[in-house]
């Protein structure tokens, strides 16, 4: 039933947010391509204009496109919960936990992609830089190998190596905790009577503000020990302890979440 | 064992003010189709909706084939509410899917067979087909079922004289004997004759349980008449 419910979830979610990543990607080309503008060799300011323009498009392409796919999956778990389609949701042969974990895996799961469509964008944007700068700046390849090549020699790789990981482990808890406060916030709305939406939008700041106060509360004893140790060289593990001390409590916040939103949708569930 | 659901002492409070259903004790024989009739804000959209598993009681339980709502119960309950709750992008055609891969007693065959006698495309989405339609395309969603129980809330209300005849038939000639039938309506007279029983309720209790044959013959009147006399303003 799960796999169903995944199915027919990620069919009714798939258009919106890969339109938008598809336009940050294509964004993040434009604003790539006006490199290969000759903007050094050319006195005329349209050129510099046209970048700029391309880089405010390739900005505002990031946020629409995380935001909007965040905004669009609490808009569309609300519909599909809360209003006139709830009533085919709640009503299929499914468990309650079966319907929220289809919700919370397929929103997750977007919500990373979009994480991922990002960080592919940087990459196209700075290949591109790259690419077409080369002839302005020959030694840029150059420098990019040697850097490469002193940071191979470098000890501190495997701590880096070791804190990349540390942080892609906490992207992917960020955004199942992500995902897990605005269906939170959305299912404590619903306990109102009258201004649901109001009333998530509400318990969505409150939630991020009592998580920001835990995770403040849970940092300072790894920022005390870290300033009052004798060696403070290694830099790598104290941003690992940080980022992992961030994933724990976007764990604990989700899974938290995750069981608060299950009882409410299950013993609390009052369709108009 | 002959009842198909069981009510105990139902009671339904809204916003810890509004009493929607008060302690109400009811038995739904197999085999049935009942006609649940009441004034508008007796109870019984919240009746059919707590069958359904929609609303969590307040008081008292619900019990289908001696199950409480839960996922079991639903697999055996077709459920038709009273608006339009299908999402408005997908066509008739995927609602086909939706409808055969979450339930294992839809009939893809019956389903089309109903819409195409009544002139509905299957590739049309449910925003373009006007709100008699779209009504329409629920019935036969959950008409094409073969489950225990069917609980229709209001189920001809929106539609033209026409239409209603052919869903009335649909009704009819697409259940299964064993199966229960629960109409909410107000349009008595359009369905009186397809009736076996009625259940009278105000101010969420029920007041009548009896078989239309009764009614008949020991009040003498038609169902809609006595209900305009039980219920006069």
């Amino acid at each position: 039933m799960l796999g169903k419910l995944m199915k027919h979830e990620w069919m009714s979610l798939w258009k919106i947010p890969t339109l938008l990543i598809g336009v940050l990607l294509i964004a993040s080309l434009l604003c790539g391509a006006t490199f290969a503008l000759p903007m050094w060799e050319s006195n005329w300011s349209g050129l510099e204009l046209s970048a700029v323009a391309m880089f405010l498009l390739y900005y505002m392409s990031i946020i629409v496109c995380s935001v909007g796919i965040s905004v669009y999956m609490a808009v569309r778990f609300y519909k599909s919960m809360f209003t006139d389609e709830g009533y085919l949701t709640h009503t299929l042969p499914a468990t309650s936990h079966q319907l929220l974990l289809s919700k919370v895996i397929t929103m997750s799961c977007w919500n990373l992609i979009s994480v991922i469509g990002v960080v592919v964008s940087i990459f196209i944007l700075g290949g591109s830089v790259y690419l077409f700068l080369m002839d302005n700046f020959n030694s840029l390849g150059y420098e990019f190998r040697m850097l490469m090549h002193e940071l191979a020699q470098l000890e501190e790789l495997r701590g880096f190596l070791g804190l990349m990981f540390t942080v892609i482990l906490t992207v992917i808890a960020s955004t199942f905790g992500g995902t897990m406060i605005v269906v939170g916030a959305v299912s404590i709305g619903q306990m109102l009577r009258k201004h649901r939406i109001l009333g998530a939008i509400g318990a969505y700041f409150g939630i991020t503000t009592v998580v920001n106060i835990i995770s403040t509360i849970v940092m300072f004893p790894v920022m005390f020990r870290f300033a009052m140790a004798a060696d403070q060289s290694d830099v790598f593990s104290v941003y690992n302890a940080i980022y992992l001390v961030m994933s724990l409590v976007y764990v604990a916040v989700g899974v938290g979440l995750y069981f608060l939103s299950e009882y409410l949708i299950r013993r609390q569930l009052d369709l108009e | 064992m002959s009842e198909l659901v069981q009510i105990h002492n139902l009671t339904k409070v809204y916003n810890k003010k509004k009493m929607a259903l008060d302690h109400m004790n009811l038995v739904i024989p197999r085999g049935r189709i009942i006609g649940l009739l009441g004034p508008n804000g007796s109870g019984k959209t919240t009746l059919i909706k707590l069958i359904s598993g929609l609303l969590v009681p307040t008081e008292g339980e619900v019990l289908i084939n001696g199950n409480k709502p839960g996922a079991v119960t639903k697999a055996q309950i077709s459920y038709l509410p009273e608006r339009t709750y299908f999402q408005s992008n997908m066509k008739v055609k995927e609602l086909i899917d939706y409808f055969a891969d979450f339930y294992g007693d839809f009939s893809r065959e019956r389903a089309k067979e109903l819409l195409r006698n009544l002139n509905i495309d299957e590739q049309a989405r449910l925003k373009t087909l006007s709100k008699g339609t779209k009504e329409k395309v629920q019935l036969i969603m959950v008409m094409s079922r073969n489950a225990q129980l069917f609980l229709l809330d209001e189920p001809i209300a929106g539609v033209d004289p026409a239409a209603r005849d052919y869903i009335l038939r649909t009704i009819i000639t697409n259940y299964n004997s064993n199966a229960t039938i629960l109409i909410s309506t107000h349009l008595i007279s359009d369905i009186e004759n397809i009736l076996d029983e009625v259940i009278f309720i105000r101010d969420g209790r029920m007041i009548l349980q009896d078989t239309v044959e009764n009614i008949r013959g020991q009040k003498g009147k038609s169902v809609d008449a006595y209900f305009r006399e039980v219920f006069v303003c």
